[in-house]
C-alpha cells in the first residue's frame, strides 16, 4: 500500500482523467488524497476523499485563439496558478506524507514542491499539447514557456538545472493517448502512454433517453466546457448543418440554456449532456477536440468532425485525422454545408468508424487507468537512489 | 513587426493584392472579407488565421515567389508577442526582397 497526492488543477478535462486514476488507485488498495480546488473535485471524489483546498483560481480564457491563447493559458493561467497554489501543496505534503505524487502537466506548483522536497512524482498528461512539443517549429515560443517553468522553478529555490522541467517528470510520465494517435514518436522509457482514464465521472444530468429513436443515428455536438462564448457563433451553423438530415439521424447538441431557439423536432439541444452514458449510442461526435471528449469518444470507436479551437485542440485534431478516425474542419470559417458534408462523411464511409476502431483497440491495449495505477506503484516501490536520470522531453514536431 | 501601417507603394499594393488573393484562396472567404485587409490587418487577431490554413499559405508562397520565401522559417525567427502581432504588412516586408518575379518561373 501506498500513499498518493494527487495535484490538479480546476479544469474539467484535468479533472475527470485524474479522478479517474484516483479510483483505479483506491481500488488496488492504495490510499489517495487531492490538492485541488473544492469545488471540482469533491463531485468526482465523494464526501470521503482526502482534499487539501488551494482555493478556486478559476481559468476565465478570453476569447484568444492562437499564440494570444497559449499566452493567456501560461501567463493568465498555469503561471499564477503554480504560484498561488504552491504553500497548499508545501501543507499537503507536510501533513499526508505522500510516497509517490502525480502532478498534472499544468498544475507546476506540484512538481516544484515535490522535487524541491525529494519526493518521487510522476507528471499526467491528459491533452497533447505538452506531449508532442507542437511548437518546436517556433523556438522561440518554445522557449518562453520554458522561460516560465524555469522562473517557477528559481522562485522557488530550486538549484538552476536546465534538464529539469517541472512539465515531465524524470521518473514517469503518463499520458492519456496512445501511438494510435502519437504516430510514430519515439518516447523515452518512462513514458507511458495509457489511454484515457474514463472511471471516476460523477453521475450524469438526467437525459430524455425516451426522445431517441433507435433506427436514426445519433450525433453529438459539444463544444467543450470552457468555450461556450467563443463557440456562441458555431452551434448555429452546427444546426444548419444538421436541419436538412432529419430523416436520418437525431442530434443532441450540448449548449447554453437559450443559445439555440426554434430547434426541428429532430435536434435537442440542453446545457449538460451526460457524455459517457451517451457515447454507447452515438454514431458520430462533433467537436472542439479537447482530449477529454476526444478520448472518450475514440474509446467507443465513435469517429469524429473536430473543430479545434485552440491550444492543443489543433493537434489533437491532426492526429486523430491522421489517424482516420475524423475529419478537421476549421473553426472559424466552416460552412454549415461543409460541416454537413464532414458529418456525413462520418456517418456514410466505414472506413472511419473501423479507423475510430482500431483507436479503441489501442486504447484497450493500453489499459487505461489501471495500467497507470500499476506504473505509480512501481515507482512506489522502486527503491531510493535508483531513480532514474532527469531527461528532457522528446516528442515529434507538431504543426 | 513595427506597429504603424506604412504607405505602401504601387508595386507593393500589388504584392498586397497578390498575397491577398492567396488568403481567400487557403481561407476559403469572400471579397467582402478580403476587401477589408490591409497592411494593418493582423493574421491572427484579425483574420483569425489557423494553423493548417498558415501551412498551406506558406506552400502557396513559395511555390509564388520561389525557394527564397520560407513562411516557416520567417515564423521560427519570431518571439510570442511578434506572432501574436504579426500583421500582412509585416508579411509584405519580409516577401519584398525575398521573392523570385514570376519571370524566373518556369
Amino acid at each position: 500500500m501506498s500513499r498518493f497526492l494527487l495535484v490538479v488543477p480546476p479544469l474539467a478535462g484535468h479533472v475527470n482523467p485524474a479522478a479517474g486514476l484516483g479510483d483505479a488507485l483506491t481500488g488496488r488498495g492504495h490510499e489517495v488524497a487531492w490538492v485541488c480546488s473544492e469545488t471540482f473535485i469533491r463531485p468526482l471524489v465523494g464526501p470521503r476523499a482526502t482534499v487539501y483546498r488551494t482555493g478556486t483560481r478559476l481559468y476565465r480564457p478570453l476569447g484568444d485563439r492562437g499564440l494570444a491563447g497559449l499566452k493567456s493559458l501560461w501567463e493568465g493561467f498555469i503561471v499564477p496558478f503554480a504560484r498561488f497554489t504552491l504553500p497548499a501543496v508545501d501543507r499537503a505534503i507536510e501533513v499526508y506524507r505522500p510516497d509517490v505524487m502525480v502532478v498534472d502537466q499544468h498544475a507546476l506548483a506540484g512538481a516544484v514542491a515535490a522535487q524541491r522536497q525529494g519526493l518521487r512524482w510522476a507528471s499526467l498528461a491528459p491533452g497533447s499539447m505538452e506531449l508532442t512539443r507542437p511548437y518546436r517549429a517556433l523556438p522561440k515560443v518554445d522557449a518562453w514557456i520554458s522561460g516560465h517553468c524555469a522562473s517557477l522553478c528559481a522562485e522557488a529555490g530550486l538549484p538552476r538545472d536546465e534538464t529539469f522541467d517541472p512539465r515531465f517528470s524524470p521518473y514517469l510520465v503518463l499520458a492519456c493517448t496512445t501511438a494510435a494517435l502519437t504516430g510514430g514518436a519515439a518516447f523515452p522509457d518512462h513514458y507511458a502512454l495509457v489511454g484515457p482514464m474514463l472511471a471516476g465521472r460523477a453521475a450524469g444530468p438526467d437525459f430524455p433517453w425516451a426522445r431517441l429513436h433507435p433506427g436514426r443515428r445519433l450525433v453529438l455536438v459539444t463544444m467543450g466546457t470552457l468555450s461556450a462564448e467563443i463557440a456562441k457563433d458555431f452551434y448555429p451553423r452546427a444546426v444548419a448543418a444538421l436541419q436538412p438530415l432529419g430523416d436520418r439521424l437525431q442530434a443532441i447538441v450540448a449548449a447554453p440554456e437559450g443559445a439555440l431557439p426554434d430547434l426541428p423536432p429532430h435536434i435537442l439541444a440542453m446545457p449538460q449532456v451526460p457524455l459517457l452514458e451517451l457515447m454507447p449510442h452515438l454514431d458520430a461526435v462533433v467537436c472542439h477536440g479537447g482530449m477529454n471528449t476526444v478520448g472518450e469518444a475514440l474509446a467507443h470507436g465513435v469517429p469524429l468532425v473536430i473543430a479545434p479551437i485552440r491550444h492543443d485542440q489543433p493537434v489533437t485534431a491532426a492526429q486523430v485525422a491522421e489517424a482516420g478516425a475524423g475529419i478537421r474542419v476549421r473553426f472559424a470559417r466552416v460552412t454549415a454545408a461543409q460541416l454537413r458534408t464532414a458529418v456525413t462523411a462520418v456517418l456514410d464511409d466505414t472506413a472511419y468508424r473501423s479507423a475510430a476502431r482500431r483507436v479503441e483497440d489501442s486504447f484497450a491495449a493500453a489499459g487505461g487507468a489501471a495500467a497507470a495505477a500499476e506504473r505509480l506503484e512501481q515507482l512506489g516501490r522502486s527503491p531510493a537512489g535508483q531513480e532514474r536520470p532527469v531527461s528532457s522531453p522528446v516528442g515529434p514536431s507538431g504543426l | 513587426m513595427t506597429p504603424e501601417p506604412a504607405a505602401i507603394g504601387p508595386a507593393d499594393a500589388r504584392l498586397l493584392a497578390e498575397l491577398v488573393e492567396m488568403l481567400l484562396d487557403v481561407t476559403g472567404e469572400d471579397e467582402g472579407w478580403a476587401a477589408g485587409i490591409t497592411a494593418a490587418t493582423r493574421l491572427e487577431g484579425d483574420l483569425q488565421l489557423e494553423s493548417v490554413e498558415l501551412v498551406a499559405l506558406g506552400e502557396l508562397l513559395r511555390s509564388r515567389y520561389g525557394e527564397g520565401v520560407d513562411l516557416a522559417a520567417f515564423f521560427a525567427e519570431l518571439d510570442i508577442d511578434q506572432i501574436i502581432g504579426l500583421t500582412v504588412g509585416d508579411v509584405l516586408d519580409y516577401l519584398a526582397p525575398r521573392r523570385q518575379m514570376p519571370a524566373h518561373r518556369e
